[in-house]
């Protein structure tokens, strides 16, 4: 066979494996960095820790001066809030955090909109499972 | 002796026969054939990949050629890509498996050898992601400590019927445990922890599962990613029909299960084809799977 099919028929052979490696190693590098939950991504981190996306949830305040006032997030927004609280980054904080103010920021009264990513670990000794804050994000509302 | 030497070949002969039958259109084909039923059962529940797909797959149960031609995987291959990256958050990591395994059946169908290519792609793919699975695993307190399993079998809807048949949780405790994680979870809920409902049995029963699952899923990395023929390799094939019998009996995710029989018919070096035979028969075990054995009992 000649040099040039073998190192073809070589390339097509690793091209998936080594598409598996790369993302694994994004995942591994998200997830230790930016809290990315092990179980989603391509890491293969799945039945391995408490962390996965269903032991992830988001509380979302909108605070006056006086009060603040906890609120179900909009039904348009529970895609966004997939991905905020498996992927708790600043940058998707905001984007939440703007599309609450987009969507309810006309209809009530408030200064600032707090968005808080939560996930919990559960605690063998005490058979306690527990809150443990991931990320929050504080934005003001430019209509006040 | 000699009725039993005579029962023993007839077997031997029957087995045979079913592989030559399984076989009969080539091992490409049928993994072919496999693959685009997973992908029409389990690929995506988007209707972007799900329609798409149905229809193209469609095409190809008419039209048997097309099933090895590098173009129609190629097609496969970019809806699930376009997928897998709408919905990256959200998908299993067996739907990027598949993902790589339409991408390894076309790069293959572009080498010379396209069995030989598969093949290799198979045992790769299988060993890696045990092999990641496992990194997850060791590195995890909370799991080699058996915390993880502990909480699955108190919470996870997946493993409530190992809970309460093996490890005694009641139906009244599965709720409890239920109602206290969601109340944690509620919007409008400042509760910092909630209290869980066990059993002394949930504890042994979680000990046995981690390590159960460190065992077989490290002799599956090693036995994979060896050379063919070295040291364990050799009983690959035996530890990956092990894995999906025994995982999937207890935690049914069953599109990872039927994936890992399609990958490893492809790799399997047997020539008998009785490998081959077994893991059809593992595929068939997990359909009995899916049946809702819960309302027998």
């Amino acid at each position: 066979m000649d040099k040039t099919l073998k190192i073809k028929n070589t390339l097509f052979m690793i091209i998936a494996p080594t598409v598996l490696c790369i993302i694994a190693f994004v995942q591994i590098f998200n997830a230790y960095e930016y809290n990315l939950s092990p179980w989603k991504g391509g890491g293969f981190g799945m039945f391995s820790r408490v962390d996965a996306p269903s032991a992830r949830y988001l509380k979302v305040y909108l605070i006056t001066d006086k009060d603040e006032d906890a609120i179900r997030t909009p039904k348009s927004l529970r895609d966004l809030e997939r991905k905020f609280v498996t992927f708790p980054t600043q940058g998707l904080g905001s984007q939440f955090a703007k599309g609450i103010i987009a969507i309810v920021g006309d209809a009530l009264d408030f200064d600032y909109v707090r968005v808080e990513a939560w996930k919990y670990r559960f605690d063998m000794k005490s058979e306690r499972l527990e809150g443990v804050k991931l990320q929050e994000v504080f934005l003001e509302n430019p209509s006040k | 002796m000699a009725v039993i030497a005579t029962f023993r070949n007839k077997i031997a002969f029957q087995v045979t026969t079913a592989s030559q039958v399984i076989f009969r259109n080539g091992k490409l084909d049928l993994i072919a054939i496999m693959t685009i039923l997973l992908f029409l059962s389990y690929a995506h529940t988007s209707w972007y990949v799900r329609i798409p797909i149905s229809i193209i797959a469609g095409v190809a149960f008419i039209y048997s050629p097309l099933r090895t031609r590098a173009a129609f995987w190629l097609i496969i291959t970019s809806i699930l890509i376009f997928g897998s990256y709408q919905r990256w958050y959200a998908i299993d990591n067996h739907k990027y498996l598949m993902t790589y395994w339409s991408l390894a059946i076309f790069c293959s169908l572009l080498t010379d050898d396209p069995e030989k290519s598969l093949a290799f792609n198979g045992r790769l793919l299988i060993g890696l992601s045990f092999l990641f699975a496992v990194f997850w695993k060791v590195t995890s307190l909370e799991f080699m400590d058996s915390t993880f399993f502990q909480y699955a079998l108190l919470v996870d809807d997946r493993f409530s019927g190992v809970a309460t048949l093996l490890g005694n949780l009641s139906d009244n405790f599965i709720d409890i445990n239920n109602n206290a994680r969601l109340t944690l979870m509620n919007y409008a809920n400042s509760l910092k922890s909630v209290q869980l409902e066990t059993t002394p049995r949930i504890r042994d029963l979680a000990i046995a599962l981690t390590w159960w699952t460190i065992l077989i899923e490290t002799l599956i990395f090693i036995a994979f990613l060896l050379p063919v023929g070295k040291f364990i390799s050799k009983w690959r094939d035996y530890f990956l029909i092990v894995f999906i019998v025994s995982t999937y009996l207890i935690a049914p995710v069953i599109g990872f299960g039927w994936l890992l029989v399609v990958m490893g018919i492809a790799q399997s070096s047997d020539r008998s084809g009785r490998v081959q035979l077994l893991y059809i028969l593992s595929f068939l075990v997990l359909q009995i799977y899916r049946f809702p054995w819960g309302i027998l009992f």
